[in-house]
């Protein structure tokens, strides 16, 4: 049996992997679809980085032999051209580990994810597309090169109060990229609509909210990562928060997983909740009832970050199943199989082809269902579908989960 | 000091050339990151010395691009190793300096699935587990070994194929229609039926000359015999539904299969001779769609769904205690709910006139759901890698249920004697059988720590004893996975060393066709 790594994800080098990678099993789940899923010969691959390229250093079990010969010296990290694509291709979706660790138990997203922190530790990558984001994050405490003044603007309309721990229940951890970006505003915004008819007490940060520091870690920059958990962390009991809501994925992930593997992490207790876990209660319990109708046929894309990464797989689906006229219909890959939208680590940004395609093959598989949908509630997922859905004009809606509450309510 | 790298070698150049001009600048690839990701197989890397990367990868698509590939490798005489799934491949990795990969991640179309005549076309990279799934759809079904839904389904069918449903199916070779196949000498071989039509695989036998045979055997060619690009496969007539039934996320999924066509029996015998008895009587009366003899150890590794819950229950002895000398019978309607009450009424005269006895209700409650259907459809299979990190089997053999009792016996002693770095595995014999029974196997599996220094030393413990039994004339243990070397030590013995090496020296005259597989004509 593997020895078990006894230390904190971030804490482990690439070198503690080396048991896991010496002893790959060549079993191939890290590209494929668990056997019994297995619903079409079309859909059977999981891995997109793999299904793009097709050479094995692309998938997870290559990677194992990757770091292996790394780490006895077979290679140099500077010999290979082609490292530094081999590991940014990755959206760090997390199928592999889902399988992986079901049939192994061995961690090879940790791994591949250790091994981006290695090249940047040794000053080869992050690769230039890359560059910009984390620069941005040090400079403007958000990837995105924009000024800090702007972070609260997308709640101009809306009567949202600062957090204040004695009139707030939960904090609202509205993330960078839909408080920026013009295009995914709806997402927030519209949280925050339904959260407020719900009744939920709930408070943010405005300009004061910094970066979760989800892309750096994606990245494999631990040092930029580090330092905005122990701020964040700072903020937050500074503030006196005890809750915090999230809508976009990769905060959520970060937030509830990661920030705990950081090394020397000052104690906290914060409860982290998806918007859907809270949302899904609250229709659960009647507090939240829809009055109207929303004739639609409806498919849901499982972001990886709340739900590989977090097992949230029913919370959308029981919101989206409780709206009268609502009919989903499920795609092939789902939950724990799901495909991923091609967006995350910073594969959007640097390699938008390769995004693009990952994205088209998504939006063919939610066109297969015949939905007229398709519903997901991530920043990263929304932009990159759309990517397809806009370049073919197809008919295809993409709507936010919220959004499609606010519809019924 | 910086290494030597190879690719400013002007030979590697050229070659280089040669395989970009066949496939394309992108299906290429010498870069050392790309080409170690090929090194090694399952077994720990370096493992009696097999191990180092390759020179080039190349993906060619389809059968021309194949040829074209295989005879540049002819051409300069670099040894080439054909992959398919590379899903626990054992013969899979170079183990001489200069290899071409030759992969086949480009190649995993469906031809075709012909529904009247049952049969499928489909190229190397398509999965056991995406054959199924298209089977189902139309009413057909193939098997899947176990630990196989991601292994290449024509590299399955070269196999023997331990699949669950081979009771009914036989092995799996038997169900190869038509191959186009590329041999090592670049040539193109079409046999079966595509020997009078490329795309027509409805019928593989005759009238004409067939040369299947030449690749089929007890655990394929391992690559010594060129590539098989396109095969014709036989599919049969299917009672279950047309998607797999399955609930849950895993690792915790239940998948039951409607109860009017399908019946799981688990009955428990006082002898291992006991049990095998009761699998004859089913072969005679004809009956059933999956009978097995499972050890004590698959049932607790395909079932757990972690290392710690395996440890824990195999300390509780749950299932040492209740399955040993336990047959597993699925029971199909595989024409009617009718078909399946008769079959019921059979099984259950068998069992009393054998005096079998059902396992404790509460253990066949807590394994079948979540685990019995792997037999017709794998998922949890590489699961038996995950106790120790890997296993290892000994003395497979094909021959009949009696003589695999004998064997897997025998197995138990080898497993006695290395045990450690062999783990606690109770008897790990499994028994199954083909063509309801007139033919059977048996195989002793065993999880064992995957350390190098423990590994290799039983590695080559075992494999000494296999020598000293092969010259003993007793044909038997781990060596038909390694291939070469096996039948290296075995031709002789057991008199098909002239056969195997004119074969070989036919179709692979410069000897690159994954060398020393399948054997070494000038050894």
């Amino acid at each position: 049996m593997y020895p078990k790594i006894n230390k904190k994800v971030y804490e482990r080098t690439l070198e503690d992997y080396r048991e896991m990678a010496w002893g790959d099993a060549r079993c191939n789940w890290c590209m494929n679809q668990w056997g019994w899923n297995v619903k079409s010969s079309k859909y059977n691959e999981i891995c997109p980085e793999f299904r793009y390229t097709r050479f094995f250093g692309y998938s997870a079990m290559g990677k194992f032999h990757i770091i292996r010969a790394l780490i006895e010296g077979d290679f140099d990290y500077t010999d290979s051209e082609k490292l530094l694509e081999i590991c940014y291709f990755c959206t760090s979706c997390g199928a592999c580990e889902m399988n992986c660790l079901r049939l192994n138990e061995k961690e090879p997203l940790k791994a591949a994810e250790a091994l981006k922190a290695r090249l940047i530790e040794l000053g080869i990558a992050p690769l230039p597309a890359h560059k910009e984001l984390l620069k941005s994050i040090k400079n403007y405490d958000n990837p995105w090169l924009q000024p800090r003044s702007r972070r609260r603007d997308w709640a101009k309309e809306l009567d949202v109060p600062a957090f204040s721990k004695d009139a707030c229940e939960y904090l609202f951890f509205a993330g960078c990229t839909p408080a920026f970006d013009p295009l995914l505003q709806h997402e927030i915004v519209n949280t925050m609509r339904v959260l407020k008819r719900a009744g939920v007490t709930v408070g943010i940060f405005g300009e004061q909210e910094i970066c979760c520091g989800s892309p750096a870690i994606r990245l494999g920059d631990r040092q930029t990562f580090f330092d905005l958990v122990r701020r964040n962390i700072e903020l937050f009991k500074n503030a006196g928060v005890k809750k915090i809501i999230t809508h976009c994925a990769g905060c959520h992930h970060v937030l509830k997983y990661d920030f705990p593997e950081v090394p020397d992490m000052p104690a906290y207790d914060i409860e982290i909740l998806h918007v859907s876990q809270v949302l899904a209660d609250l229709v659960r319990k009647g507090t939240v009832t829809f009055t109207k109708k929303v004739p639609m046929t409806v498919t849901w894309h499982d972001p990886c970050h709340i739900g590989r990464h977090c097992g949230i797989y029913e919370e959308p689906r029981d919101i989206l199943r409780a709206i009268p006229g609502i009919k989903l219909i499920e795609m092939e890959r789902i939950k724990d199989q799901a495909w991923c939208c091609g967006a995350g680590a910073g594969v959007r940004t640097a390699f938008p082809e390769l995004s693009f395609k990952i994205a088209s093959e998504r939006i063919e598989e939610a066109k297969e269902t015949g939905a007229e949908a398709i519903a997901t509630c991530c920043p990263y997922c929304e932009q990159s579908l759309s990517d397809p859905l806009k370049r073919n004009r197809e008919k295809l809606k993409l709507y936010d989960l919220t959004d499609i509450m606010l519809m019924a309510l | 000091m910086a290494k030597k790298d190879i690719r400013n070698n002007d030979r590697h150049q050229q070659i280089l050339q040669a395989f970009q001009a066949a496939v394309g600048p992108e299906n290429v690839k010498d870069n050392p990151a790309t080409v170690n990701a090929y090194y090694g197989d399952w077994l720990p890397p370096k493992l009696l010395g097999m191990s180092v990367p390759p020179e080039f990868v190349v993906l060619p698509n389809g059968t021309l691009e194949t040829q074209a590939v295989i005879k540049i490798c002819n051409r300069y005489k670099v040894p080439f190793i054909p992959v398919g799934s590379n899903q626990w491949s054992l013969t899979g990795s170079p183990n001489r300096q200069g290899t071409v990969i030759i992969d086949c991640k480009r190649m995993g179309k469906i031809h075709e699935i012909d529904e009247k005549n049952m049969y499928a076309v489909i190229e190397p990279l398509v999965t056991l587990a995406q054959l199924q799934a298209e089977a189902y759809k139309r009413g057909l079904y193939i098997g899947s070994p176990e630990a196989s839904a991601t292994a290449s389904a024509i590299a399955g069918h070269c196999f023997q194929g331990m699949w669950g449903v081979g009771y009914r199916l036989g092995v799996a070779y038997r169900n190869i229609l038509g191959i186009e196949w590329v041999l090592p000498n670049g040539e193109i071989l079409r046999t079966g039926s595509f020997s009078l039509d490329a795309q027509n695989g409805f019928w593989g036998e005759g009238p004409g000359p067939d040369l299947r045979g030449m690749l089929r055997g007890y655990a394929g060619a391992m690559g010594g015999f060129g590539m098989v690009t396109k095969m014709a496969v036989k599919l049969h007539p299917y009672p279950g539904p047309k998607t797999w039934p399955v609930r849950g996320t895993i690792p915790n999924q239940i998948s039951e299969l409607p109860e009017d066509r399908f019946k799981w029996y688990i009955i428990k015998y006082d002898s291992l001779e006991g049990a095998i008895n009761f699998m004859y009587e089913i072969g005679k009366a004809e009956i059933a769609g999956v009978v097995q003899k499972w050890p004590t150890v698959y049932y607790i590794w395909w079932w757990a769904n972690s290392n710690e819950q395996y440890w824990t229950e195999w300390q509780k002895r749950t299932f040492q205690d209740n399955v040993k000398n336990a047959v597993g019978v699925c029971l199909w309607g595989f024409t009617s709910p009718k078909q399946l009450e008769y079959e019921k009424r059979v099984l259950e005269d068998i069992i009393k006139e054998t005096g079998g006895k059902p396992i404790k209700q509460e253990v066949f409650d807590l394994w079948v759901p979540r685990t019995a259907n792997n037999w017709i459809r794998d998922t949890h299979g590489s699961r038996m890698m995950r106790p120790s990190g890997t296993f290892l089997a000994l003395r497979l053999q094909t021959d009949t249920l009696k003589y695999a009792v004998d064997h897997v016996r025998q197995g138990y002693e080898w497993v006695e004697k290395f045990s450690p770095p062999i783990l606690d595995c109770d008897g790990p014999d499994w028994i199954g059988g083909y063509d309801f029974g007139h033919f059977g196997f048996g195989e002793t599996d065993f999880p064992v720590e995957k350390r190098a220094e423990d590994i290799g030393d039983l590695m080559n413990k075992l494999l000494a004893m296999t020598k000293e039994d092969v010259q003993n004339g007793l044909e038997n243990g781990i060596g038909p996975f390694l291939g070469g070397p096996y039948h290296q030590m075995a031709a002789p013995v057991f008199n098909y060393e002239h056969l195997l090496k004119g074969i070989k020296k036919a179709i692979d005259p410069n000897f690159v066709s994954n060398p020393p597989h399948n054997i070494d004509p000038n050894a």
